[in-house]
């Protein structure tokens, strides 16, 4: 079967006047139909880069410099901007984690909608209007009718969101890739966003792609996860098995230093040191100045990606345990 | 125990002044129509020297009001605010400095509460140098030590805040905070914008100022994990009011309150797995019109009729432990 999303050796590098940046580092994964693949990293870890790299967002200085993203058959990288503009919002949507900066502040709902629906498909304004409708109603937004002739901030930032998502399913995209769409939200409302989507994505088969530095929120819900550190994904597995027995020594840290890993009031596992400049990583593995277990060969070469098993990859030469399939 | 610092009855209202077209309408007769938010409703709550109270609340519950109303920033619209059983406002100028000196706040954006074009040994050191806390001879070595102490190098004191990363500047508002000498720190959600393996850094940074200084906190977070770990006691607070307080590990247990035990079924939790969420209905009421009776009552699953009419009193449920639901009337 063709993954409905496969990314290979995705480089994507930005020239600055400092140096060439590789915020992207030869980025590998795939997403079936219908499967939910958590990207989660810290801040310049490049998880949101890697997402505007597969919607072909990504502006100068930046570029994609090597690396293959296929959808489904096709390859989109090298594409025009012309054939861009027909695969985005139609096969591919993306939400970002705040709706106030996607939607247009000045039109209505409905304006903004309808313009969504008709560029992808030939049909009356009525009809497009009548689907816009369905849209909204079926991400949960009460009184839809009223609701498509407001304005965004007449919503709440919940409601503003389900809006985002009502448009990202206007077309029934193969993909979609949700860039911390809950940070912004409070609990409550989070639980509400993530079960919508999670319904939503069950319902019609959308493969997704969930970007996230929460690593509570997608575990609930990604059937696999991808640890990015420094450009890189250096652990990817199935969630319960990741996270269950962490092999990258930087996975291990990040749930360690969980405050709900902790026993309470003790002091917090922590990573050491802070993430490095991307400008000047060293030439070993990245995370080797901050690696409880580095060795010589560490800190001296970089560890190329190992496969274990049919589904867990790793970038580490002394992965922690038995790492299982 | 006697509490160091305590709110009693405080309530603050913000009114939008009427804006032109509200002005005109007023002009030709109409009815002056008042925008007043409630943002904090009679809420009373101490904390006693030493101690750290959880304050955890969605947006618009008032968390961040009633932490600047104890720090001293912002003067309650009704209710007290006492300092070592004193009301603060009655207070000599003298004792009143030292009751505002004592209670210091760390905010939530590094970036936006530090003055980008002063250097770090100014941040920290201006106000303790003005307060006459230090000599001037001494302030760059007070500031030094201040600086380790927090897990700053020294050598970066003529540094702007801008070459600094986020978890060393949310360092930075510490000391500051620190610098006074206080003995209550309001900390609104100081480790919400970082990263997990900073995040630690931090809370391990608090825990630890805790031991040293003897430092009470009021812990202003909207993360239940954060608030768990590091909070003695808990104030979940609802639109404003408090719906419960309780010990940490009790009310984790076993909350009380409908909404407390709504808050902990949708905590984003690790050891779930994936599974089906089954969220809390409904969004959060606007402040501007709240609902009657009980704030909760249109999301809560027990809301009875009594709940749409009466608000319900916060009142002791167990040793230490209040909460406000009409529910406790019918056990």
């Amino acid at each position: 079967m063709t993954a409905a999303l496969q990314v290979s050796n995705l480089e994507t590098h930005f020239f600055t006047r400092a140096g060439v940046v590789k915020a992207v580092d030869g980025v590998s994964f795939s997403i079936a139909r219908g499967e939910v693949l958590g990207l989660v990293g810290e801040s310049g870890s490049g998880k949101t880069l890697t997402a505007l790299s597969i919607l072909g967002l990504v502006d100068p200085p930046g570029k994609i410099v090597a690396g293959s993203i296929r959808l489904g058959d096709e390859e989109l990288t090298g594409l025009s901007e012309r054939s861009w503009r027909a695969i985005r919002g139609k096969r591919i949507a993306m939400i970002f984690q705040d709706p106030m900066m996607t939607l247009n502040p000045v039109l209505r709902i409905e304006t903004q909608m309808i313009e969504a629906v008709l560029a992808h498909a030939v049909m009356s304004k009525d009809n497009a209007r009548q689907r816009c409708r369905e849209a909204l109603a079926r991400v949960g937004i009460p009184s839809p009718d009223e609701r498509l002739t407001a304005y965004p901030h007449q919503f709440s930032g919940g409601m503003r969101q389900r809006v985002a998502i009502a448009i990202a399913l206007l077309h029934s995209p193969d993909v979609l890739i949700a860039d911390e769409p809950t940070t912004a939200l409070d609990v409550t409302i989070q639980a509400q966003i993530v079960a919508e989507v999670q319904k939503l994505a069950a319902a019609t088969g959308t493969a997704i792609l969930w970007v996230t530095h929460d690593l509570a929120v997608v575990s609930g819900l990604s059937d696999r996860l991808a640890v990015m550190y420094a450009g890189r994904i250096v652990e990817e597995g199935p969630t319960t098995e990741v996270l269950a027995r962490p092999a990258h020594p930087y996975t291990q840290g990040l749930l360690r230093s969980l405050p709900v890993n902790n026993q309470r009031g003790r002091r917090l596992n922590q990573i050491p040191g802070s993430t490095p400049s991307l400008l000047r990583l060293p030439p070993g593995c990245p995370f080797a100045p901050r690696c409880e277990a580095r060795q010589e060969d560490c800190v001296s070469t970089r560890p190329p990606e190992s496969q274990h098993g049919t589904e867990r990859r790793l970038r580490c030469f002394h992965p922690l345990g038995e790492v299982s399939p | 125990m006697k509490p160091l610092i305590e709110a009693r009855h405080v309530s603050k209202r913000f009114t939008r002044p009427p804006d032109l077209a509200a002005k005109m309408a007023a002009l030709l007769g109409g009815k002056a129509r008042h925008e007043v938010v409630h943002a904090l409703d009679n809420v009373s709550l101490g904390l006693a020297e030493g101690e750290v109270l959880g304050l955890v609340g969605e947006s618009g519950s008032g968390k961040s009001t009633l932490g600047r109303i104890l720090a001293g920033i912002w003067e309650a619209s009704d209710g007290e605010v006492l300092f070592e059983g004193e009301r603060r406002d009655d207070l000599g100028s003298g004792d009143r400095r030292k009751a505002d000196l004592a209670v210091q706040m760390v905010f939530q954006d590094p970036m936006s509460s530090l003055n980008p074009r002063m250097r770090i040994a100014d941040i920290i050191g201006e106000a303790p140098l003005f307060h006459g806390i230090v000599p001037k001879s001494q302030l760059a070595a007070y500031v030094a030590d201040l600086m380790e102490r927090v897990g700053l190098d020294p050598s970066f004191a003529d540094r702007f805040p801008h070459q600094f990363s986020g978890g060393q500047r949310t360092r930075v508002g510490i000391a500051r905070a620190l610098a006074v000498k206080p003995r209550v720190i309001v900390a609104d959600e100081a480790v919400a914008s970082l990263d997990v393996s900073i995040q630690a850094q931090i809370i391990n940074l608090f825990m630890q100022l805790r031991a040293e200084f003897g430092l009470a906190y009021l812990f202003i977070s909207h993360d239940l994990g954060v608030v768990r770990h590091l909070a003695d006691r808990v104030a979940i607070l609802y639109l404003g009011r408090v719906v419960e307080i309780a010990p940490a590990d009790e009310l984790f247990q076993n909350p009380g309150h409908p909404y407390t035990q709504a808050l902990l079924a949708n905590m984003p939790k690790l050891e779930t797995g994936k599974h089906a969420f089954a969220p809390l209905q409904g969004e959060i009421p606007s402040p501007l019109n709240p609902p009657t009776g009980c704030h909760f009552h249109p999301r809560c699953p027990f809301a009875m009729e009594r709940c749409t009419t009466a608000v319900p009193v916060l009142q002791e449920t167990a040793r230490g432990r209040r909460s406000a639901c009409h529910l406790n009337d019918h056990p």
